[in-house]
């Protein structure tokens, strides 16, 4: 749980008040000028009513500028930032054609796969050649090349399950694949932090849906046992299955899912588990199988494992990987296998070869490099975070690593200021995080050398201290360093 | 709680057996789909075999169009495969496409099947009423599903049918006005060929106020003079759809 500081947290209700008077006070004028010119709706009704786009009016139009920032190069460690204008106070951005370079904090490229690559590039193009973009058709109805069968049977091989089946988008894996596994009468429960994908695939369902507290176990053994015993809403009818859904890393958090003791909760009570490995495959364990690997989780344990391969792969598309029935199950049933179109056969060549880079089947030692490197540049930048003073959320060895932003305010200065100093940073507010949770998000990447890394902790210490975001005293560096002169 | 309550409980947990995780399977179940050898184009290669594809959604046959392979390999060569925020490509894509098209704007998103999907709940909230063909595509269901909102389908491609569905909600609900009301429909319906008339559609949404939302997937660079979908078939003007996605896997091979 994050402990939001009491006049922080004054201070940012404060500025929500703020922000919310003068957007009724705009509204108000808004109205009246509306009001008095002639009403064009013909009849029909207007697409937002109310209040139910005032957060996107007045709120985030303001700051606008701080998110979906297009570049135009690869998203490698150092990336074009391309600069945009507006003539109406944010409103509309028109993009310039001037680019500022900028040190890259911001994109899930864990391993560096993201830009061209001396193994996988190739490989890929050499797939486009063969098999066009596209196949045009779905798994089923001939959108299956020789490709695509390599790609399950390798991925299998890779997260140590005996089978897999390959979607042509991460986001789509989780929301089509959970109304498949469980319906009507079973339960879901879910970690009160997961993704959006996995909260719209639950409600698809049609399944119940109960939430236990982030990554907290003794807490999901509260909710089974009691859900248990209750069985179904109104007729207590036993459920048919029960369904408890986790992530490896959390995106927003950084955090490492407590999977050891969650599998054991769920071994007792006879839950099935699902694992979402977004951003943990490829990022952590000794060789890249992500949060199994890395917590000596044996895989059998975990029923249904998923991830994606737009992060740590470079390339796009999800995966689910699970026993060899479930997933004949699945190529049968699942509506993203028979209806989508299959995954881009360059796309499926990018991941097959990085697989083969990351297990050093490509010949070198470059994917145990990589590897090694992330887990340095991980710990070395979250914990030179903490001795400034930041407020930084997440474990070691995480690549992801939030550092609590607050005020409304602050969200688009620690952006600016970054990026006017040319760093590139992400950050994150309402509805992504709770209204007064606010941060800004680093992600490290393996392709980031050591200077990079401490040009960049420069930049976020001097921003830092104009935004006023080291919530916490930075250690003593200076004065310990004097007490050993004096010694 | 009492200690016996608790003892309940554990033997409640104890008793519960759950049911497998999925069904048993069946032999239908069991059957592989071909596996094509080369690319999907019009001549493929199953088990060494050459074989003629008709499977293949590739309308204007782009699958192997040297120009599209070069662009495509030098757009390798600089970006990458995987994308990780918005590009200038992307940018420079969606305003093609809205030109193309002939509207203001236009979003593009990273797969076809997830377009309605997600444009279907951003749009509607709790209490509006969707009118929907009972023919469209699974991307849609579902997308309606999670709109939350009151959804009433017509039969299949019958105006007569849309036209008594949207006089009933008209006139049986008094605050009609209020709501936001929508048309959903697909311009060629991929579950059964056939084409929607949206001259007809057109004429139905102007009289009772409805939204229209039309998916073109199958349309998009197919029909028309010059590919630019239903709207130009018919010689409608686009601005009198509110909403159209199309999935650019089938015609534009992507």
């Amino acid at each position: 749980m994050i402990a939001i500081p009491y006049l922080t947290a004054l201070t940012t209700y404060f500025s929500y008040g703020l922000l919310f008077a003068f957007g009724q006070i705009r509204d108000l004028f808004r109205k009246i000028i509306d009001w008095s010119r002639a009403n064009n709706l013909q009849g029909y009704a207007p697409i937002c009513l109310g209040l139910e786009d005032f957060y996107t009016r007045r709120l985030y139009l303001r700051i606008q500028d701080c998110f979906g920032r297009p570049i135009s190069s690869a998203p490698d460690a150092w990336f074009d930032v391309v600069e945009r204008y507006s003539n109406d106070n944010n409103k509309t951005l028109k993009r310039t054609t001037k680019i500022n370079r900028c040190l890259n904090l911001g994109s899930y490229n864990y391993l560096g796969f993201a830009a061209a690559d001396e193994y996988c590039t190739p490989r890929a193009i050499e797939a486009l050649k063969k098999y066009s973009p596209s196949t045009c058709s779905s798994r089923v109805d001939g959108g299956t090349t020789v490709l695509h069968n390599e790609l399950e049977k390798s991925v299998a091989k890779f997260v140590g399950k005996p089978a897999a089946i390959v979607l042509g988008m991460g986001y789509v894996t989780n929301s089509a694949i959970l109304p498949v596994l469980i319906g009507k009468g079973g339960l879901i429960i879910s970690d009160s932090l997961n993704h959006n994908s996995i909260v719209n695939g639950a409600r698809g369902s049609g399944a119940t849906i109960r939430v236990f507290q982030h990554n907290t176990p003794s807490h999901l053994e509260e909710v089974l046992r009691e859900h248990i015993a209750e069985g179904q809403p109104r007729t207590h009818r036993p459920w048919k299955k029960i369904l408890v859904i986790v992530e490896g890393i959390y995106s927003m958090e950084g955090e490492l899912c407590k999977l050891p003791e969650i599998i054991a909760v769920c071994k007792k009570y006879k839950a099935y588990t699902y694992l979402d490995e977004a951003h943990s495959i490829g990022a952590v364990g000794k060789t890249g199988r992500g949060v199994c690997e890395l917590l000596g989780v044996d895989t059998a344990d975990v029923d249904i494992m998923m991830g994606t391969f737009t992060k740590s792969f470079g390339s796009c598309g999800g995966y689910i990987a699970g026993s060899k029935e479930l997933i004949q199950y699945l190529k049968y049933t699942c509506p993203a296998h028979l209806y989508a179109t299959s995954i881009s056969p360059p796309a499926a060549e990018q991941i097959i070869s990085a697989i083969k880079v990351i297990l050093g089947e490509d010949g070198s030692s470059r994917g145990a490099q990589k590897l090694a490197q992330i887990r340095k540049n991980s710990n070395f930048f979250r914990s030179e975070l903490q001795k400034m003073g930041f407020e930084v959320l997440g474990d070691n060895d995480s690549p992801v690593m939030p550092i609590m932003l607050y005020n409304p305010a602050k969200i688009p200065a620690f952006s600016r200021e970054c990026l006017k100093q040319n760093v590139a940073v992400v950050t994150v507010a309402f509805p992504a995080t709770p209204l007064l949770l606010a941060r800004a998000r680093i992600c490290i990447s393996a392709s980031h050398t050591k200077e990079d890394l401490i040009k960049g902790l420069e930049v976020i210490s001097r921003v830092g201290d104009l935004v006023g975001i080291k919530y916490f005293p930075a250690e003593p560096k200076k004065q310990e360093e004097r007490m050993v002169k004096l010694d | 709680m009492t200690m016996e309550s608790l003892k309940e409980i554990d033997e409640l947990c104890d008793e519960w057996v759950p049911e497998s995780l999925i069904p048993p399977l069946t032999e239908e179940i069991r059957c592989e789909p071909p596996v094509l050898e080369s690319a999907s184009g019009p001549q493929t290669v199953i088990n060494g075999k050459e074989v003629v594809n008709f499977a293949s959604a590739n309308y204007l046959g782009l699958i192997g169009h040297e120009k599209l392979l070069e662009s495509c390999t030098s757009a390798l060569e600089k970006y990458g495969v995987g994308s990780c925020g918005p590009r200038d490509v992307h940018l420079d894509c969606e305003s093609r496409i809205a030109k193309f098209l002939g509207t203001p704007d236009s979003i593009l998103y990273s797969y076809g099947l997830s377009t309605m999907f997600s444009a279907i709940p951003a749009f509607r909230k709790e209490g509006d009423v969707i009118v929907v063909d009972e023919g469209v595509h699974w991307g849609i269901q579902n997308g309606l599903y999670l709109s939350r909102s009151t959804i009433v389908y017509f039969k299949h491609n019958d105006m007569e049918s849309l036209q008594s569905t949207l006089e009933k909600i008209t006139l049986d609900n008094k605050r009609a006005k209020k709501l936001r009301r929508y048309i959903v429909v697909e311009a060629v319906y991929q579950n059964s060929g056939q084409v929607a008339p949206l001259d007809e559609i057109i004429r139905l949404k102007e009289k009772y106020h409805f939204c229209v939302l039309l998916d073109e997937s199958n349309s998009f660079g197919v029909l028309g003079r010059s590919g630019r979908g239903l709207t130009e078939y018919y010689g409608v003007p686009v601005e009198k759809i509110d909403v159209i996605t199309a999935a650019m896997g089938y015609a534009l091979a992507t």
